[in-house]
């Protein structure tokens, strides 16, 4: 045996072949992500977590879980136009950054950066900025390494000009958010603006692994898992509130706030914010009520012309909703006649 | 486009094409040092910049969580959510006429505490019919325990009783104040044949009466006056009636009330202190319901479509001046209120605030 084995020839690295298996992988993430979604709802309990699956809808829940993640796909295909041509315009070497970018046609770069500019957020959009002027300063001087003149007039000139602009366009914004000692926002419009001179070219080859590497894995650890606690904390069914009389066809005595998962002719399935599963019968009912779920209410105040720094171009232009007082229903409390809609009746 | 070395990344360089072996790259794009560019070094302190950016960035926004909003401070001052419950218990005065004056008939209560108490009560979410009124001893207010019909002690969860913000209260740990609601001063109040008053100092001698554990006995002590405590203001008054009090001493507009329904028989004098009694609502330790309780004066003070306050001042002070000639009973303004600070939505942000 032991001379068998001095006889084979030194074990090499396999070459790294038929890989796309990998790709089918893809579609299995929001998969996960759903199942952990409604585990985390269920609190953890597999008969929930059973009773769920049997309701939601899993078409719905997909979209709902693919439309809160439309903002990750213009940040990964942005990192890798840049990243990838960085590290190969620094070092003349490839590396797996650069072949997934040379994946990706320019058409796709400027699709998604549309989907940026509608659907992130006020205060990222100087870092969008600043990513689409670096990869197609990147890309230029890929592609036409000779043309100084056109090399300078993007690479620099547009990045200064665009930078100044920003700064110029944000500066009420900026000021309000040195009032407020509000570093993180103040940072976000600030710092894109002023680097995006400085991102377009090569940097000393024998940095760049250091940046580009780290800066790959960070991204590929961390997109995964913030789209993961973005769909966790997102809703997946209507939280409601319902009145509950003592007996059939009573006065309203309890109110019960919960995600309503079905309702049949017999009973309504409620699954409590608590986690636990309430089963209601139909007769008990008073009157039910939609409850707004406290939601992604922004954190600073920091706006630019009343575009508040953490609301999308979408949103923006969307209509408002109207402000109205919270119904006493959705506070735990039985209603009161100021709550109830004309149509609405209560057994008083 | 060239793309250099592709053989040693072979497998994601070959995703999707069929078999045919990658062009050979050309000998002189060999991997090799690159020459040093103009720029090279400036441009990665460039990106180190932003690494650094964009990781303070990060953690700022994951650690930052900013204000509540108000739905949140609901749920944390326990009015909603698993500890909702379906009434609000106020402690308020019972006896004090134009202030809070129970209905002895009725059991209503009536007067400008009472009013600040359901303006209070409707922006924390609870209606007329879901806010339970109990009459509170002056010196049960910083422990928030009132007394029901019975007599039993209850705990309340607001205290708007007439109670002055001082330095010793706002260090009691189980006291939590509120910005204040009113304005008023400490004054004298007197039988009509007695001469006027015009310090605490020509009460000295004279038997005076003001509330037990009230802002009101430490200027009298001051003045070298030994004032005797009551309870309840409206026993001082008693006594003053019958003779067995020579003056009350305390908040102006407590006895404001007692002044003009005295008909004529007692006189109001304004002393010349300097002190302001500034009357706030005491949430006791519960920080969230405090905050929630600012913004319902906030509102209150800045929102010129809700006039609760002045309402308030109209229907039940603003009578009582007619009686109290020379004598600053209350502010007719509300006192200024600084906004909280609470998470909303941008389109709820309509108030501005003078800042103070």
């Amino acid at each position: 045996m032991a001379a068998e084995e001095e006889r084979r020839p030194l074990r090499v690295r396999a070459p790294q072949r038929n890989q796309e298996w990998l790709l089918t992988l893809l579609p299995a993430f929001p998969l996960v992500l759903l199942v952990m979604r409604l585990w985390y709802a269920s609190r953890q309990d597999t008969q929930t977590l059973l009773l769920l699956v049997q309701y939601v809808s899993p078409l719905g829940l997909l979209s709902t879980v693919l439309l809160t993640l439309v903002w990750v796909l213009p940040a990964v295909v942005l990192a890798a136009r840049v990243l990838g041509p960085l590290y190969r315009l620094s070092t003349g070497r490839p590396t797996w950054v650069t072949l997934a970018a040379d994946r990706m046609p320019d058409w796709v770069v400027a699709v998604v950066v549309g989907v940026g500019l509608l659907g992130w957020q006020l205060r990222f959009l100087p870092t969008l900025l600043m990513l689409t002027l670096a990869a197609s300063g990147l890309a230029l001087r890929e592609r036409r390494p000779q043309d100084r003149t056109t090399i300078r007039a993007i690479c620099l000139a547009l990045p200064v000009a665009a930078g100044a602009l920003g700064l110029f366009v944000l500066r009420t914004a900026i000021v309000q958010a040195l009032h407020q000692d509000d570093l993180s926002t103040l940072v976000l419009l600030a710092a894109p603006c002023a680097l995006a001179p400085l991102l377009t070219g090569p940097v000393p080859a024998r940095a760049a692994p250091l940046v580009v590497q780290s800066l790959a894995w960070a991204l590929a650890v961390l997109f995964p898992l913030v789209a993961g606690v973005v769909v966790l904390r997102s809703p997946i069914l209507p939280l409601t509130a319902v009145e509950l009389a003592a007996k059939p066809d009573g006065k309203a005595e309890r109110v019960v706030i919960g995600y309503l998962i079905t309702t049949d002719d017999k009973l309504v399935t409620i699954l409590e914010r608590s986690g636990a599963v309430r089963f209601v019968r139909n007769d008990l009912l008073v009157s039910r009520v939609l409850c707004p779920e406290p939601g992604a209410v922004p954190r600073t105040t920091v706006h630019l012309y009343e575009w508040n720094v953490e609301r999308s171009v979408l949103s923006w232009v969307a209509p408002e909703p109207m402000p109205s007082p919270p119904d006493s229903r959705c506070e735990g409390r039985p209603a009161t006649p100021a709550d109830l809609t004309p149509g609405e009746t209560t057994h008083a | 486009m060239d793309i250099g070395s592709s053989r040693r990344f072979g497998p994601l360089s070959r995703l999707g094409k069929t078999g045919t072996p990658p062009p050979e790259p050309p000998a002189a794009v060999a991997p090799s040092e690159p020459p040093r560019r103009r720029g090279d070094w400036l441009r990665l302190y460039g990106w180190l910049a932003a690494i650094l950016a964009a990781v303070l960035v990060g953690g700022l926004i994951v650690f930052e969580t900013g204000p509540p909003t108000e739905a949140e401070l609901r749920e944390q001052a326990r009015l909603t959510g698993e500890h909702a419950r379906d009434k609000l218990y106020i402690g308020v005065k019972n006896d004090t006429p134009g202030i809070a004056e129970k209905d002895p008939r009725t059991g209503a209560f009536s007067g400008f505490d009472i009013d600040i108490a359901y303006m209070i009560a409707a922006d924390l979410g609870f209606r007329r019919d879901q806010v339970v009124f109990l009459s509170i001893k002056t010196e049960d207010r910083a422990r928030r325990q009132a007394t029901d019909d019975k007599g039993h002690y209850v705990a309340v969860d607001l205290v708007v009783a007439t109670f002055s913000i001082t330095p010793d209260r706002v260090a009691d740990p189980s006291v939590g104040f509120s910005t204040p609601y009113l304005y008023t001063e400490q004054s004298v109040v007197t039988r009509k044949e007695h001469p006027p008053v015009a310090s605490l100092g020509q009460l000295a001698g004279e038997r005076v009466c003001t509330l037990g554990t009230s802002t009101s006995e430490t200027p009298l002590d001051k003045a070298g006056v030994k004032p005797l405590a009551e309870m309840q203001v409206s026993d001082c008054f008693k006594g003053l009636a019958n003779k067995k009090y020579d003056a009350v001493s305390t908040d102006a507009a407590i006895m404001a009330g007692f002044v003009a329904r005295s008909h004529g028989t007692f006189v109001h004098h304004d002393i010349a202190l300097e002190k302001t009694e500034m009357w706030a609502v005491n949430t006791g330790t519960n920080t969230a319901l405090r905050t929630l309780v600012e913004l319902a004066l906030f509102r209150s003070y800045a929102d010129p479509q809700n006039t609760a306050w002045e309402d308030a001042y109209d229907r039940h002070i603003r009578p009582l001046l007619a009686a109290n000639p020379g004598v600053n009973v209350a502010q007719s303004l509300q006192p200024c209120v600084k906004p909280p600070r609470i998470r909303r939505w941008p389109w709820e942000r309509a108030l501005s605030s003078d800042g103070c």
